[in-house]
């Protein structure tokens, strides 16, 4: 008896003094695992689009990854709002579009992982992503991946987030489907989502994107990248819209950009960046990695014919973060009717755009200003 | 053997090895560009590859302006600064143009050279900022640049130290009519101010290939460059100018040169050198002296320079190599015409750069010092003498990095 | 048999307690020792001093000393760094190759000595890193990752806590926050279960909250109230006090009033209004204001009145409570029934002028014209009784430009009328279809005279790529900016005392697409 007392101090003691402490870290952080984890956090609050398509049960029961329960959500892709899109944001708190300080702190967290599964296979999801939501507090990174064709059976996704700024995230995830890539809408299932820390994981190279790859098709449009927000020179005789229905050349709508010759900023000249994100003039990384595509093109007519375009191109701009070439064409004198011009891209490097399309023009060649039209705006 | 018979047999020997020496003498002044199986090009200077590691060169104390002559400072600055070049690893200076007394000129090439290893890109205005303006398009105008071109050619061309002839700077901005404007009544009928940019263009570069040929017909040891400003309008020059050996740009991008490489090879296929490149070290926003953002912006600068030159697996190969802007600040270059400002270390700004982001905040933008693109920065000698050089951190980080240069994108993941 | 084995184990027990803890000590006073010797010459920057000094120690009986080692590296070092902050190129580049020698030399020496001492190894592993990072970022990635393998697996004694966190403070300086972030989640792991008093948790808690770092001070407070559990009030009172350092007070931003939220409703949970003192039940409700929770705003101001009524402040909430009534719930009858508590409680007060103009308002927006008139009316007799001048004082001639309207049977000004429509007439849906419009500006309490900076936000959740182009009007109380740009941020300054109530409506291309309002007070 005592033989034993003695060895169990005996081990104490060896456990005190040469015990090896491991501590518990905090190495992930749980969007859901079960419907009454209290792990769980954020709210699946922010429906976009077509809400009126989606049906969301968080407490589904059928095959869940792991744990009790996924989530399941239906989309009909019946276009009740008439978007032909829909999407969820998950945020905090609930409802919070960027006007309450919610969000949560995940510095230290570099990426998000989540399991997915399509009730018949081939579901397509546009994209799944973290952050992105703006407003008074808005998030302080935007990442996403996609597009994901699901498969019947569980996947494991991740979002890499190494070297993104994670100290405030209110959208801390989101998906977005549209009706074109699923016409007779997509039932899937999502579970398991975390935000985990991998010391191994590097930072993800910029994503080569597909073509062809739209500027614009048509106005608010999914396929649409880059926002007509670098407004140079004359800006205030500058109008745009973007969502015109007068005669486009392909589509619903065209976009319209009127040039008025008051010279009003004193410069005479004026022109139009297309840029991603909006007002980045070298200052944010937000360049495409563009290499697939050979040329740019797109439809232009003028209001009366004659215009005179001194410059359409693209890239060009340098800052911190700057364009890696630019090409363009021009003058371009516009017609009447719908014309395809070309920008030629090779041997130009486009691994990296964020001034995604532009026109420049002046009055000595414009007398009268100019009323124009653009559609159709691709790199294929 | 008799003694004249001797005599006969070394004579030829010895006459054979004074003409191969006088011949090596030849051979070891020529400087041409060697064109590799691969389509890369290499600078050759006495036989060797040559890399420019080189600085735009104007040694104007404090004080003095854009007229003081220092070719003929008795101070003798160029040896100090050779000095200091040299340490560095600097191979090559660059003078925008050559003093009024060639004899001074020469003196300061042969120091640079003998003393110090350092070569000399001489360059030449081509009369640009003649009053009331270049008339390009006159032919008595042409005849006389070129006069004055070659006077200059002839009297430096056998100076051991010289590399190679720029012509121009960045000239081919006043073709739009805008920036030092110059025309001719055949070039206004044209109208349109497309068209008349395009005949400018046409007549400069004709002007430059005509300089290059007569160059060569009597300076047969030395390539000539054409400078010009960012690739504009080289589309128009890869027609008029094909006797060009390199193309000689500068180029402010920030710390990168973007695809310039590429594109450079693309509209005009010569070997391309940058005459001025490089960024000032002074924030304008945060109003203080930056050196660790001009030693950032050259080290990238040169790291993408040294991935472009010959033989390089990932570049176009097609470049030679550089001279930075510049070695020293120029205390008169914000107001040239304001001398008193010539003694002051201005610290406000002419231009406006966004690719220079560190301090593109600055009011209105105006963010790019002149005054501040040393690499080293001037104190003034207290007791009268030469001011003294005081080498910036950029100094010491492009020494370390041609003694070992790296690709920093790989090196750098993290933005 | 059985003494001799008491024996051995006690023994055993006594050696393995000196093995542990007894080289521990001696190091432990020779680091200190050396740390006070290098501090004396740090502060002179004489690092050839320091390093001549050492060196001459380890020659002595010290020769196979880990500390020496490890100190000879760190002066080297620091020695570089002041090269750098001085801009001694000269020294940076043509005089640290050699040191950098040196210094890896020592550093390699100082650990293989240094077996078994944990803080020492941690400390030699963290200046490694730091000797590196510039020059091989990929190796003093593995060195980091290294270095927090260590702090994990570590006893957590009081010294190898402060030397991880001191560590900890030294990289948050850095741009990249993830390092710091490790060590610091390491560092309150530890905390936690360490046997730390809960005092000394608390203020490390409060430590981190003064730095801004709100993730690792929650982590702590949550730490320390834990250890409160035994005494259900004393913990919710805690829960309380801890709420309101992280609430927004309108003076500043809080710092997450989403947790102070969170934290006051688990307090009241737990023990209910003993919880709360007027000034945290009051703090409480102002953080849902802030947060546009605004039944729940109203609901705890009531919930204050009822369970404090000798509060100071009672005029104050009397007025957020019928502003929230009339914008947020639209409720105009219960706006005047709080208006008219200020009306015959607190007639003397900033707030009485205040109620009188919006009641006015909103009962002219009723074509209640009469009753307007009256309010307006005693609005400018009460503000002349008082000494004010009417002429000047903005909410006076507010009052006096709606009477005006009311005179000249005028609708109500364009902006205003706007936001009252787009208040109160039930064609504006709200729904995730129309636009939700944020109208905030900061500070929300401030000195008269100090800046006030509104914002408009707006969020549609079809968020389609293209930001329409909106007009922005805005009406109510501004300030002395003249001239209101059509813009959605405007700055002004208020120069009288007492809450101001500002209006903004968005329109777009079908006109008032949503609308917002605000109010700020000033003392």
């Amino acid at each position: 008896m005592k033989k034993l007392l003695g060895l169990g101090v005996l081990s104490l003691a060896l456990a005190v003094c040469c015990g090896v402490y491991a501590a518990e870290t905090a190495k992930s952080f749980s969007v859901y695992t079960d419907s009454k984890s209290p792990d769980n956090h954020y709210i699946p609050s922010g429906w976009m689009g077509d809400y009126g398509d989606l049906t969301m049960d968080d407490k589904y029961m059928g095959e869940p990854h792991a744990g009790s329960t996924s989530i399941k959500f239906v989309y009909t892709a019946k276009k009740t709002q008439s978007q032909g899109w829909a999407g969820i944001y998950w945020q905090n708190p609930a409802n919070n579009w960027g006007s309450k300080k919610g969000g949560f702190d995940l510095t230290g967290l570099n990426k998000i992982t989540f399991w997915a599964k399509g009730e018949k296979g081939g579901e397509i999801v546009d994209k799944f992503s973290v952050g992105g939501i703006k407003g008074t507090y808005p998030d302080t990174t935007e990442v996403s991946t996609g597009p994901i064709e699901l498969t019947t059976t569980w996947q494991q996704y991740t979002v890499n987030l190494v070297g993104k700024d994670l100290s405030y995230i209110n959208g801390g995830f989101c998906w977005v489907a549209n009706a074109d890539s699923n016409p007779n809408g997509a039932t899937f299932f999502i579970d398991d989502i975390k935000f985990e820390y991998d010391p191994s994981l590097k930072e993800a190279g910029k994503k080569v994107q597909n073509v062809p790859f739209y500027v614009y098709a048509d106005k608010g449009s999914i396929s649409n990248h880059f926002i007509p927000s670098g407004w140079m020179g004359d800006y205030g005789d500058l109008k745009i819209d973007v969502g015109t229905a007068d005669n486009p050349y392909f589509g619903k709508s065209c976009i319209k950009i009127t040039y008025a010759n008051k010279a009003t900023n004193g410069a005479r000249w004026a022109g139009i960046y297309w840029q991603n994100p909006p007002n980045n003039w070298g200052g944010v990384d937000g360049g495409f990695d563009l290499s697939r595509a050979t040329k740019v093109t797109f439809w232009a007519r003028g209001e009366k014919g004659g215009e005179r375009i001194e410059e359409f191109k693209i890239g060009g701009i340098m800052g911190e973060f700057s364009d890696s070439d630019t090409a363009g064409i021009g003058p371009v004198i516009m017609e009447k009717e719908w014309k395809q011009y070309t920008i030629d891209l090779k041997g130009k490097d486009l691994s990296y755009i964020i001034g995604g399309f532009c026109w420049a023009s002046n009055l000595d060649v414009n007398p009268d200003g100019a009323v124009f039209y653009l559609d159709e705006i691709k790199y294929e | 053997m008799k003694k004249i018979n001797r005599f006969f047999i070394f004579l030829p020997i010895i006459l054979a090895c004074l003409g191969l020496m006088g011949m090596a003498n030849a051979f070891s002044n020529k400087v041409y560009v060697k064109t590799l199986k691969n389509g890369h090009y290499q600078l050759m200077v006495a036989g060797r590859p040559y890399i420019v590691k080189g600085v735009c060169y104007s040694p104007v104390p404090i004080g003095k302006g854009y007229d003081h002559d220092f070719w003929s400072d008795a101070a003798e600055p160029w040896k100090k600064d050779g000095e200091l070049m040299k340490k560095m690893g600097i191979n090559t200076v660059r003078f925008y143009a050559s003093g009024e007394n060639i004899e001074t000129v020469k003196k300061v090439v042969r120091d640079l050279y003998k003393l110090y290893g350092i070569r000399t890109i001489m360059g030449h205005w081509l009369e640009f900022w003649n009053y009331p303006a270049p008339f390009y398009d006159d032919p008595v105008f042409r005849k006389m640049v070129e006069e004055k071109v070659l006077a200059m050619v002839n009297a430096l061309k056998d100076e051991e130290g010289i590399l190679f002839w720029v012509l121009g700077n960045e000239n081919n901005y006043s073709f739009s009519g805008k920036i030092n404007p110059w025309s001719s009544d055949r070039i206004d009928k044209m109208g349109d101010p497309r068209v008349c940019l395009l005949a400018r263009a046409e007549t400069y570069y004709t002007m430059v290939n005509d300089l290059t040929r007569s160059i060569h017909k009597i300076d047969p040891n030395h390539p000539v460059a054409m400078g010009n400003g960012e690739l504009a309008c080289l589309d128009v020059a890869n027609q008029y100018a094909k006797d060009v050996d390199i193309l000689a740009t500068v180029i402010y991008r920030g710390k990168t040169f973007g695809n310039i490489f590429n594109s450079a090879k693309m509209t005009y296929g010569k070997p391309l050198v940058f005459i001025e490149f490089g960024s000032d070290a002074y924030d304008a926003y945060k109003k203080e002296e930056n050196e660790d953002a001009q030693a950032m912006f050259l080290e990238a600068q040169w790291s993408e320079i040294y991935k472009n030159l010959a033989n390089s697996p990932a570049g176009a190969g097609n470049c030679l190599g550089g001279a930075m802007f510049e070695w020293n600040d120029e205390w008169w270059k914000h107001n040239e015409s304001n001398s008193a400002g010539w003694s002051v270390h201005d610290t406000d700004s002419n231009w406006s750069n966004g690719a220079y982001y560190f301090d593109i905040k600055a009011e209105r933008n105006m963010n790019m010092n002149e005054e501040w693109f040393g690499l080293v920065k001037f104190e003034k000698d207290p007791e009268g003498g030469l001011d003294k050089r005081v080498p910036r951190k950029a100094y010491y980080v492009i020494r370390e990095f041609w003694k070992n240069p790296r690709d920093l994108r790989k090196a750098e993941k993290k933005r | 048999m059985r003494k001799y084995l008491v024996m051995i184990i006690g023994l055993f027990l006594a050696l393995s307690a000196q093995a542990c803890f007894g080289i521990e000590a001696k190091d432990k006073d020779l680091f200190s020792k050396l740390e006070k010797m290098s501090a004396q010459y740090f502060e002179k920057n004489d690092y050839d001093g320091l390093y001549a000094e050492l060196s001459g120690l380890s020659i002595k009986e010290l020769s196979s000393s880990a500390e020496v080692y490890y100190f000879l590296a760190l002066t080297r070092q620091k020695e570089i760094a002041f090269w750098r902050a001085m801009k001694n190129w000269e020294g940076v580049y043509d005089k640290a190759e050699n040191i950098k020698k040196s210094i890896s030399a020592n550093l390699n020496e100082a650990q293989t000595l240094a077996k078994g001492n944990a803080g020492l190894i941690f400390d030699i592993k963290y200046l490694k890193w730091q000797s590196i990072k510039d020059d091989d970022p990929d190796a003093a990635r593995e060195l980091f990752n290294d270095l927090v393998k260590s702090a994990e697996a570590v006893e957590a004694g009081p010294e190898m806590l402060d030397k991880i966190k001191a560590a900890a403070d030294e990289l948050s300086k850095l741009q990249d926050k993830n390092l710091s972030r490790r060590l610091y989640e390491i560092y309150v792991a530890r905390l936690s279960n360490s046997n730390l008093p809960k005092e000394k948790i608390k203020a490390q808690a409060e430590g981190f909250l003064e730095e801004g770092s709100g993730y690792l001070a929650k982590s702590l407070f949550d730490v320390y109230l834990n250890q409160l559990a035994d005494d259900k009030v004393a913990q919710a009172k805690e829960m309380v006090s801890v709420a309101s350092k992280f609430a927004h007070s309108g003076w500043k931003e809080g710092l997450d009033p989403i947790y102070a939220e969170s934290m006051y409703k688990k307090a009241f949970d737990l023990a209910g209004i003993p919880a709360f003192d007027s000034a945290s039940a009051y703090q409480r409700a102002f953080n849902l204001e802030r947060l546009k929770e605004y039944p729940d705003a109203s609901d705890e101001y009531r919930n204050l009145l009822a369970s404090f009524s000798d509060t100071v402040q009672k005029a104050e909430i009397y007025f957020r409570i019928g502003v929230i009534a009339a914008y947020a719930a639209k409720d105009t009858d219960k706006a005047y029934e709080y208006f008219s508590k200020i009306k015959d409680e607190f007639p003397k007060t900033p707030y009485f002028l205040s109620s009188l103009y919006q009641s006015g308002l909103l009962h002219q927006w009723k074509q209640e014209l009469d009753q307007a008139k009256e309010n307006y009316d005693l609005l400018l007799k009460y503000a002349q009784d008082e000494g004010v001048d009417i002429q000047k004082t903005e909410l006076a001639l507010l009052a006096q430009e709606r009477l005006k309207e009311i005179e000249e049977k005028k609708e109500i000004k364009y902006g205003l009328r706007l936001f009252l429509e787009g208040t109160f007439k039930s064609g504006i849906e709200s729904g995730p279809s129309s636009l939700s419009v944020d109208l905030t500006g900061r500070a929300a309490k401030g000195n008269i005279g100090k800046p006030v900076a509104f914002v408009v936000t707006t969020s549609n959740s079809q968020t389609g790529c293209m930001t329409p182009a909106y007009s922005y009007e805005w009406s109510g109380e501004v300030g002395t900016l003249s001239n209101i740009p059509n813009s959605p941020e405007i700055t002004t300054d208020f120069p009288e005392a007492g809450i101001k109530v500002t209006h903004v409506a968005v329109v777009g291309n079908q006109g008032a697409e949503g609308v917002g309002f605000e109010m700020i007070q000033k003392e």
